[in-house]
């Protein structure tokens, strides 16, 4: 019985974590010429603290990150390619191309 | 008697060469020729006929679509228009009633999908400014009236993003275009940040030489300047021009000259006023609640965002907007000079 409840708080816990924000970040990696690039892209906070894992952008060069905090970020594209950028309420789409 | 020996009557015949066949059949060649260049010169100009009777239809058609379709809108218009100032509307009925309101933004929403190219901007902005007055007017209306009056202004505004994020958008895929998100926010004590992304779209590192420098922002009204930076090098005593931006400016029309044959529209895209939360959170979008307490949380009272965009001048401007057929043609041009 115990282990009932014990998963059920987790399931809820894991539904009102995913539900707390609606703000999403997402867009489109492309090289100079503007073709999809498949690389990592990395989520820092404005301190420079990782958000969430790095996600790898698809096939159509897509990467999103969900359900984060609105605010101040730093989008670490690839290795070394960071620009700052803030977050609002809801979608924010935000593309980049490489160098 | 002697018997005169019989001549040689006849030379032994001659073989006719390729010249003696040619003399012969040299008039039937002639004739033949004239014949079979007569009957192509015949059948290019029956093509030719043909085509230019094809292309005499085919304009005549396009004339006739193009003439009713104009017909058509026009009426549409006009009726749209008499709809929204007609007697019904004004005269017979309360201003304050909640359907006529709706009527008017569902004749908005009509004209902006139809007519996306006509200046109907000063409808937009006075219905939003009524709806403005009677949202935050506690004396005269109920809360619930006034609930009802923001899901309307919400509505509204909808449209009016919609149509310009539409335009942003075609304008933005277009070669040449470059796009900056801008954030504006107003915390408790009333100081202004502006927040400007590092990076621009369209895959290139062009940046708009502009400043940005707010004025105020308030109740979906972005108040700022725009200091062009080449005009401020050049010339010191230079007053930047001021912009009050809305959900309802159009690049295609709304647009500024920044630059040789470069212009820049302004589109607000997001308006937050933490008061609304307060105000008005069972009608606000509940997906977006916890998104404005952590703004709220984190001292912002309002919060605007808005995408500037510089883009040739060639794409733009419902008077002197080229034809779509001489953008592509210019398209092309380029693509082939390349």
């Amino acid at each position: 019985m115990g282990k009932i409840f014990i998963a059920i708080f987790v399931m809820v816990g894991i539904f009102t974590a995913s539900t707390l924000y609606a703000a999403n970040l997402f867009g489109i990696v492309s090289d100079k010429n503007g073709k999809p690039v498949a690389t990592k892209v990395t989520l820092k906070d404005a301190k420079g603290a990782p958000v969430g894992d790095p996600v790898a952008t698809d096939k159509k060069g897509s990467y999103a990150f969900k359900d984060i905090k609105p605010g101040s970020y730093v989008v670490v594209v690839g290795a070394k390619d960071e620009r700052k950028l803030f977050v609002g309420p809801g979608e924010t789409r935000r593309d980049f191309s490489l160098k | 008697m002697s018997e005169e020996q019989p001549q040689k009557s006849e030379e032994p015949s001659k073989k006719k060469d390729l010249w003696d066949i040619m003399q012969a059949l040299g008039p039937a060649i002639i004739a033949a020729t004239v014949a079979i260049m007569g009957s192509i010169y015949s059948y290019q100009q029956a093509q030719i006929t043909k085509a230019s009777e094809m292309r005499e239809v085919y304009t005549k058609i396009m004339t006739e679509r193009e003439s009713s379709d104009n017909s058509i809108r026009a009426n549409m218009f006009q009726m749209l228009i008499n709809a929204m100032f007609g007697k019904d509307v004004n005269t017979n009925s309360n201003p304050d009633n909640i359907r006529l309101i709706k009527q008017r933004v569902m004749f908005l929403d009509v004209l902006s999908r139809n007519f996306d190219t006509v200046d109907i901007k000063p409808l937009f902005e006075e219905l939003d400014g009524e709806l403005t007055r009677k949202i935050y007017n506690d004396k005269a209306y109920s809360d619930s009236a006034q609930k009802d009056y923001f899901t309307m202004r919400s509505e509204l505004r909808r449209i009016g993003r919609n149509l310009s994020v539409k335009q942003l958008n075609a304008l933005a895929s277009l070669p040449g275009t470059v796009v900056k998100n801008i954030v504006l926010i107003e915390d408790r004590e009333a100081k202004l940040q502006v927040l400007q992304d590092d990076n621009t779209s369209n895959g290139n590192y062009d940046n708009i030489p502009v400043e940005i420098k707010p004025q105020g922002l308030d109740d979906g009204n972005v108040d700022i300047s725009l200091e062009y930076l080449k005009t401020k090098a050049s010339d010191q005593g230079f007053k930047a021009p001021s912009f009050k931006v809305t959900f309802y400016d159009m690049p295609y029309i709304d647009n500024s000259v920044i630059d040789k044959d470069m212009r820049v529209g302004i589109v607000l895209t997001k308006y937050v006023t933490t008061k609304d939360l307060d105000m008005f959170r069972d009608r606000l979008d509940k997906r977006l609640i916890k998104d404005y307490e952590d703004l709220k949380a984190g001292g912002i009272v309002k919060y605007a965002e808005i995408r500037l965009i510089k883009f040739p001048a060639k794409y733009t401007g419902h008077r002197d907007r080229p034809y779509l057929q001489e953008i592509l043609q210019d398209l092309i041009e380029e693509k082939k000079s390349k």
